[in-house]
């Protein structure tokens, strides 16, 4: 996937909050109430740079243009978290996990949660 | 061929001239008139070379069909076995020619040919091989065209993959921001994307949907990128790309001509001044002078991709760069009388760009000036017909909606009479026949005609248009002097069948003295002293030597014919068509038979010999089976009664066909009725076909034409009907 810029991030949230589409009207008010009061160009600038690559689609509805996510914020946020660990940790998650530990980045409940979380998948797989 | 070439060399001709007289002109308007105009005038140029349409004679059409001449006769004296025929004035504009050659075989005379080939065989010679070399010419020229427009648009293309490559888009969301705002003030539609690349010397504008502007870098001040994009933005709002590959592509077809090379570059330097024209327009002088900065600031930028082909950028070389600065220096805002002068000059130039035109297509030409009429608007002079006539052996072919020589019908129709051909693209419609005696009631026979096939469905109003103003043509060319205008007192072919047990008799008389020759012949005396030429036709000649047969004819003559002849009215040079002996068959079973084999002048000759109930009986049986042609020549004799009977019907059935016939034969208190009762209906159809018998004044002048038209067809055995007429004839020219 290819790397997107802070502004260009903030219209794919402002497109997965409103169910994963939304006409340009609609964006540009939820913008504003981010306090974000771009101009038209700049907006249909940075859809449609987000439609080249691959991230957005667009269908017209009448004269009107309906900008629908291709990619879910999950599915974002993975393939985000796996290019950061390949970058930064060179793969290895252990390291990614023991620096969130301990610069207190994931709270012990937070911690208790995973753990938790993390047997029940053994167990499943041990049952298999 | 030729004649494309030749088109192509008259565009050229005609655009270099005019980029003559825009270059030549320059200092006259150059610090004048606005950028703006100067830039635009060029479109001018470009439409009068890209655009093929010329007035009827231009300047550079008729130079270069003299030039063709000229260059005609130089080719025959090139070629080896041509004897000393090189003298252009006697040789047609070749081009015109193959059309001639079609033409020639009859005109109607009026207008002459404007040039005679003396020498056939040199004529087709020389044309062939100038019609060689003309397509390799012509495919030379298409491919060179063609080659360099491809290599262009390659060329472009590489270029705007290469930028794609080398550009990063600006994401500093505040340079975004400031052109968005920028966008918003020149209420520009559409969104454009901005982007940097570093091989770039200066900022450019790329893309047709999806337009961006590429900046050498993203560093600019303030004020160099505000004005960078005014520039940008003026470019994109005036459709500047257009425009440049409007030009490369006009370069790319008259490659040939130096002087477009010219016109591209002029127009690519005032695509910049007029841009900047419009930039500075709203600016005070000293924001000018900022503008004038940010175009030296962006020629300092170094950039390594020189080819800036059909982008538009901000910024050519140094000297177009002084041209522009001084520009902005001078600039003025244009007064009334200047822009007065713009639009005198543009005039002008259009003007001048009509007036030098190109060669026209010879087709177009030829139809007036090779002999054949063309283009006569019809009675109300309100529409422009177009169709010409040509005549062949008594047949006046009238080609119409396209139609050419090949479109014409094979005819084996003699010379004996004449018949108007509507030849259209892929059908035709007959009429007449008619012969010279005619001439004097032709326009009103024809529109029966046409107007019976109307109502019927058979023939548009367009072509009905069409063949009555030919008509009308036809009988005034002949009427004016061209044509022989028989003696009156000799009396027109005509031809019908009589029953004179035991033979049926199809005959003519009054046989034009031009066919008499072909046919054997005998003198048979009558009583009286009279004597009258009889001639056989090939199926015919047998009867001569035949006693039984001659006797018939013989009593024919006495009882039918004789009594009809007068002073005014000689009978002579009888014509035997053909003759059945029919033994002692009844005349009931006769006509039954006639009737089935569609034999209209045998079953007339019948006809008029039944009883009236056998004659209600045919007439209730052509009505039932619509069968026109026999109804009409029945009806003829019909009784009054009768007549009332079928018109009532035939109004009833809606059969306008029918109806048309009918009136033929009413009496006129019957006719001033039954056009009262389609005026109340409001049935125009019906009304018109009546009514035409009111409008007699086309021949008013000439009653007597009116009354042999009458005899002819009304008394002399004769169907009445104009519809039959043609039939019949038809019919009898094909036995002959």
């Amino acid at each position: 996937m290819q790397q997107i810029s802070d502004y260009e991030l903030e219209l794919m949230k402002v497109i997965w909050n409103n169910d994963g589409s939304a006409l340009y009207a609609e964006i540009v008010s939820a913008l504003s109430v981010k306090g974000m009061n771009w101009t038209k160009n700049t907006i249909i600038t940075l859809l449609s740079r987000l439609i080249d690559k691959g991230l957005l689609k667009t269908n017209k509805i009448g004269h009107r243009n309906r900008y629908t996510a291709i990619i879910s914020a999950d599915e974002y946020q993975t393939s985000q978290t796996e290019h950061f660990l390949h970058k930064v940790y060179e793969g290895n998650a252990k390291g990614l996990v023991s620096t969130l530990i301990q610069k207190d980045l994931l709270s012990a409940a937070d911690y208790e949660d995973l753990m938790e979380h993390w047997q029940n998948l053994q167990r499943k797989s041990n049952a298999e | 061929m030729s004649y494309f070439l030749k088109l192509i060399l008259s565009l050229s001709l005609s655009g270099t001239l005019l980029v003559l007289i825009l270059l030549l002109s320059r200092p006259v308007y150059r610090n004048r008139l606005s950028k703006h105009w100067q830039y635009y005038i060029w479109l001018v140029v470009i439409v009068r070379l890209l655009l093929p349409i010329t007035p009827e004679t231009s300047l550079v059409g008729s130079l270069i069909q003299r030039v063709g001449q000229i260059h005609l006769s130089d080719m025959t004296v090139i070629q080896p076995n041509e004897h000393n025929s090189s003298n252009s004035d006697t040789i047609a504009d070749f081009s015109a020619d193959s059309a001639e050659e079609k033409i020639d075989s009859g005109d109607i005379g009026s207008t002459a040919e404007p040039n005679t080939p003396t020498d056939n065989s040199l004529y087709k010679s020389t044309d062939n091989s100038h019609n060689v070399a003309a397509a390799l010419f012509l495919i030379a020229w298409l491919i060179v065209g063609m080659l360099l427009f491809m290599r262009k648009v390659t060329v472009y293309q590489s270029f705007v993959k290469y930028l794609n490559a080398g550009s990063k888009p600006i994401d500093d969301i505040s340079l975004l921001e400031n052109f968005g705002q920028i966008i918003a003030q020149n209420r520009i539609r559409g969104s454009i994307d901005l982007y940097t690349n570093s091989l770039i010397s200066s900022p450019l504008l790329i893309g047709f949907i999806h337009p961006r502007i590429i900046l050498p870098d993203a560093d600019l001040s303030g004020s160099d990128f505000y004005y960078t994009m005014l520039h940008e933005l003026v470019h994109y709002k005036r459709r500047d790309m257009f425009y440049k590959w409007l030009v490369q592509l006009t370069i790319c077809l008259h490659w040939f001509n130096p002087a477009v090379y010219l016109m591209g570059r002029e127009i690519n330097r005032l695509c910049e001044l007029s841009c900047d024209e419009r930039v500075i327009k709203t600016l005070s002088e000293e924001d000018r002078k900022a503008y004038g900065d940010t175009l030296l600031n962006a020629a300092d930028t170094g950039g390594s991709y020189r080819d800036a082909l059909a982008s538009v950028t901000l910024n050519e070389n140094k000297e177009l760069l002084k041209g522009r600065l001084e520009a902005i220096m001078n600039y003025r805002k244009m007064t009334k009388s200047i822009r007065t002068a713009a639009i005198l000059f543009t005039g002008i130039l259009i003007g001048a760009a009509t007036v030098l035109g190109a060669y026209a297509s010879p087709a177009g030409r030829t139809a007036s000036d090779a002999g054949i009429y063309k283009n006569v608007s019809d009675s109300d002079g309100n529409q422009a017909l177009d169709y010409s006539i040509q005549h062949e052996n008594g047949i006046y072919y009238v080609l119409a909606h396209g139609a050419t020589e090949a479109d014409k019908p094979i005819s084996g129709v003699t010379s004996l009479y004449n018949m108007l051909i509507l030849v259209r693209k892929d059908s035709y419609a007959t009429f007449g026949a008619w012969d010279d005696y005619d001439m004097q009631s032709l326009v009103r026979h024809i529109s029966e005609q046409c107007r019976t096939r109307l109502a019927n469905g058979q023939l548009t109003q367009e072509d009905m248009d069409i063949v009555i103003a030919a008509a009308t043509e036809i009988q005034q060319t002949y009427l004016s002097g061209s044509g022989n205008v028989p003696d009156r007192r000799t009396y027109a072919y005509r031809q019908t069948a009589s029953y004179q047990s035991p033979y049926i008799i199809l005959y003519g008389y009054n046989l034009p003295s031009s066919a008499r020759g072909s046919y054997k012949n005998m003198t048979v005396a009558l009583a009286d002293g009279l004597n009258i030429q009889i001639y056989f036709s090939e199926e015919t000649e047998k009867f001569m030597s035949d006693d039984k047969a001659m006797s018939a004819i013989t009593s024919m003559i006495r009882h039918r014919l004789l009594p009809k002849s007068s002073s005014s009215r000689p009978l002579e040079a009888l014509f035997i068509v053909s003759m059945e002996d029919v033994g002692d068959t009844d005349l009931s079973s006769l006509a039954e038979k006639y009737y089935k084999e569609e034999r209209l002048n045998y079953f007339c000759a019948v006809f008029v010999e039944l009883d009236s109930a056998a004659q209600q009986k045919y007439l209730a049986l052509a009505y039932d089976d619509q069968n026109i042609s026999f109804f009409a020549s029945c009806i003829d004799d019909s009784s009054t009664d009768t007549v009332d009977h079928y018109i009532l019907k035939a109004y009833e059935d809606d059969r306008v066909d029918f109806f048309a016939v009918l009136s033929g034969v009413l009496d006129e208190e019957s006719r001033q009725q039954w056009l009262e009762r389609c005026d109340q209906d409001g049935r125009t159809a019906y009304r018109y076909i009546l009514s035409e018998d009111d409008t007699e004044d086309y021949d008013a002048e000439d009653n007597g034409a009116e009354d042999d038209f009458y005899d002819k067809y009304g008394t002399d055995d004769y169907d009445a009907s104009s519809t039959t007429n043609i039939l019949d004839l038809n019919r009898i020219t094909y036995l002959l």
